[in-house]
């Protein structure tokens, strides 16, 4: 029953990092672009569910599905704002442009929310199944399910809609796209606003589930980092498949070795991945 | 010839000594500056954030009363995110750039530890309100750091106790979780050592914010302990007690050193019960004798007063009762010498008065949560 447990356990954790990885690896996949504020689109996300659910009282689906969409428009926004001035820059300026970025969301969600961290318990969290000793909350299942979900028709979309097969054109061959008439920034702008609706998402379903505080992205961003990594830098799928085996591993680490090791055992799995496949477990250069 | 020469040379070096002089005295009127070395970012901020309100009020208390010695305090900000390669760097700009006269910090014991060098070497006198590993206390005072003293009690002063009075009595196996730094693993430490009779099943370390403890909640719960121990602020102990209630750890008693048994952690519970009956060794907690300081901080702020709030302001009045103590002009040297001397009762704290090693003495609290609410269970004097 405690394998089962932990095997939940890494699900959940897994699943939350696929929301967050998902949006990094998009990101990279269509613009070659590392997001480093993308752990703090989490945060933001947090606290807007907060204001929505907890201060604005609307109802959990309406308060979730609100987070969602202004999120998307959040994304885009970013994009607009901080992405698009530094898209033709050298690296480092897009790496100073993110980085700054997350300092100032950081700083400003001091600013406006305080340091005292925040919750916004629902019923689904508050209330658990329990099988013989194995006890779970209603709101974990709730996130795993709709993580789920969420990545089929992700896949869907990028599969068979036509944005989504201009998106993946685009993370394949850029200058092709450019000769037929693919317009580049909209589908930059498209990648910023999927990535800020998933994590919404998460915010939405995880936001319940722990203390929302301005510096709960900075975690999560390393990690979703690790899985994109492993996964193969641009690769959603490989960001998925990893951020599963992640959670699952770190789970099984804490029980049978030490919470102590948990970071290292991630990093040592990327670093194994990618010296076996040095391009990550999805391997190519880029593509989603 | 020689005599106009003379006249000349003093004429030129009179107006410049009395400027120098003039210069001395302007700067020796000027404040006295207070370099908060606290962590108003990171993951330590709501530690930080409260400790800065609390000297704030002293300060603004005493300013109002005309200073010291007609001289206005102020403060300046070194914000150390709870991180000691950031908190160095911040120590070096209270020190060097703004010019402190005295420190209040570092407040995390891991930055702590790292500032003491950078302290010696400016020589400026730091005051801590809540860091508490014991490698402070060993390393301040005669034979060590003579620039770093400590206001609140230490882990060796109070874990020792806590194990004996409460734990001995209460459990007879035990899990603890701590937060992985200096200050988590140093009192891990001492109470595994003075744990005789209880069987300790599992001591596990995590990262401070860490967002998910199922895992390992669900590890403790398969070892089925009669008591569980967190090492751990208010923030992270509210994440593990709601976790805990999710994975199913129900039942089990809830023993805390940090900020655990308190209001703050209260209002991040969905449902106070779940921490019903946890007790916890502290330092200071708002009691009945800080009513007045309550009122006003409250007043001040719009919030309540808790420990860090508190010790903040208990910091700032040790700093002030030592100033208002020092006869000639007030410089880093004499405010450390000052401190050495202190022997001032604290409303609301106790007596104040520092031993060889810079480590104070004033009571300390065992505490629990009952139907919603913080009660003192026993004062024991240290």
């Amino acid at each position: 029953m405690v394998i089962l447990a932990q095997l939940i356990n890494g699900l959940a954790t897994g699943g939350l990092y696929a929301l967050v990885a998902a949006g990094i690896a998009m990101i990279f996949g269509v613009s070659e672009l590392v997001n480093w504020a993308h752990g703090e689109f989490l945060m933001i996300a947090s606290y807007l569910f907060f204001a929505l659910y907890v201060l604005a009282r609307l109802p959990y689906p309406i308060a979730g599905l609100c987070t969602m969409l202004l999120m998307l428009a959040f994304g885009a926004l970013f994009q607009m704002i901080v992405i698009r001035p530094v898209v033709h820059r050298p690296w480092q300026t897009q790496l100073v442009a993110t980085l700054g970025a997350s300092i100032f969301l950081i700083n400003s969600a001091i600013v406006v929310f305080g340091t005292f961290p925040r919750r916004a318990a629902t019923p689904l969290s508050m209330q658990n199944l329990t099988i013989g000793s194995l006890s779970i909350s209603y709101q974990r299942l709730l996130l795993i399910g709709l993580t789920l979900f969420a990545f089929f028709v992700l896949h869907m979309f990028i599969h068979r809609a036509k944005l989504g097969k201009a998106m993946r054109a685009v993370s394949q061959n850029r200058d092709a796209c450019v000769a037929v008439g693919i317009d580049i920034q909209l589908i930059v702008l498209t990648a910023f606003a999927i990535g800020g609706s998933l994590v919404g998402l998460a915010a939405a379903l995880y936001a319940p589930l722990g203390n929302i505080t301005p510096l709960m992205g900075i975690p999560l961003t390393f990690k979703a980092f690790a899985v994109v990594i492993m996964g193969g830098f641009g690769s959603v799928n490989g960001a998925v498949a990893s951020a599963v085996i992640l959670g699952v591993v770190e789970a099984f680490t804490i029980q049978f070795l030490s919470s102590a090791y948990v970071d290292a055992m991630s990093f040592l799995m990327m670093l194994t991945v990618l010296v076996w496949r040095p391009f990550g477990l999805f391997g190519r250069q880029v593509g989603i | 010839m020689f005599r106009r020469v003379m006249w000349l040379a003093l004429a030129t070096i009179l107006p410049a000594v009395a400027s120098i002089g003039y210069l001395h005295n302007s700067q020796a009127a000027g404040p006295i500056k207070i370099g908060l070395d606290v962590p108003s970012s990171g993951s330590d901020a709501f530690e930080g954030t409260h400790i800065a309100r609390g000297v704030q009020l002293a300060l603004e208390e005493q300013n109002k009363e005309g200073g010291i010695g007609g001289r206005q305090l102020e403060t300046a900000l070194g914000d150390n995110q709870c991180d000691p390669s950031v908190g160095v760097n911040s120590a070096r700009y209270l020190v060097n750039v703004a010019q402190a006269d005295v420190m209040i910090g570092s407040a995390c014991s891991s930055v702590t530890l790292a500032v003491m060098p950078i302290i010696q070497q400016a020589q400026v006198p730091e005051l801590d309100v809540t860091a508490t590993s014991p490698k402070i206390t060993q390393q301040s005072g005669v034979g060590g750091n003579i620039w770093k003293f400590r206001l609140n009690l230490n882990d060796e002063m109070m874990d020792a106790v806590f194990a004996q009075k409460v734990l001995a009595k209460d459990v007879k196996s035990l899990s603890i979780l701590a937060v992985n730094t200096d200050y988590g693993r140093d009192a891990a430490g001492i109470f595994q050592r003075n744990l005789p009779g209880i069987k300790v099943l599992s001591t596990d370390y995590y990262t401070q914010g860490q967002p998910d403890f199922r895992a390992l909640l669900t590890k403790v719960k398969a070892l089925n302990p009669e008591g569980l121990l967190l090492i751990s602020d208010y923030p992270d102990a509210a994440q593990i007690i709601n976790q805990g209630h999710e994975v199913g750890l129900t039942g089990v008693k809830l023993f805390g050193r940090g900020s655990v048994a308190t209001n703050d952690l209260l209002k991040l519970l969905p449902d106070p019960s779940w921490a019903q009956g946890a007790k916890e060794v502290n330092f200071w907690v708002p009691g009945p004798t800080a009513r007045s300081l309550a009122n006003r901080y409250q007043a001040r702020f719009n919030e309540p007063l808790n420990r860090d709030a508190g010790m903040g302001y208990f910091g700032a009045e040790t700093l002030i009762a030592a100033m208002k103590d020092i006869k000639g002009d007030i410089t880093r040297k004499s405010i450390r010498d000052a401190l050495e001397r202190v022997n001032v009762t604290i409303s609301g704290l106790g007596h104040v008065q520092f031993d060889d090693h810079h480590q104070a003495h004033y009571p300390m609290y065992i505490l629990q949560i009952w139907n919603g609410m913080v009660r003192i269970l026993e004062t024991i004097p240290t």
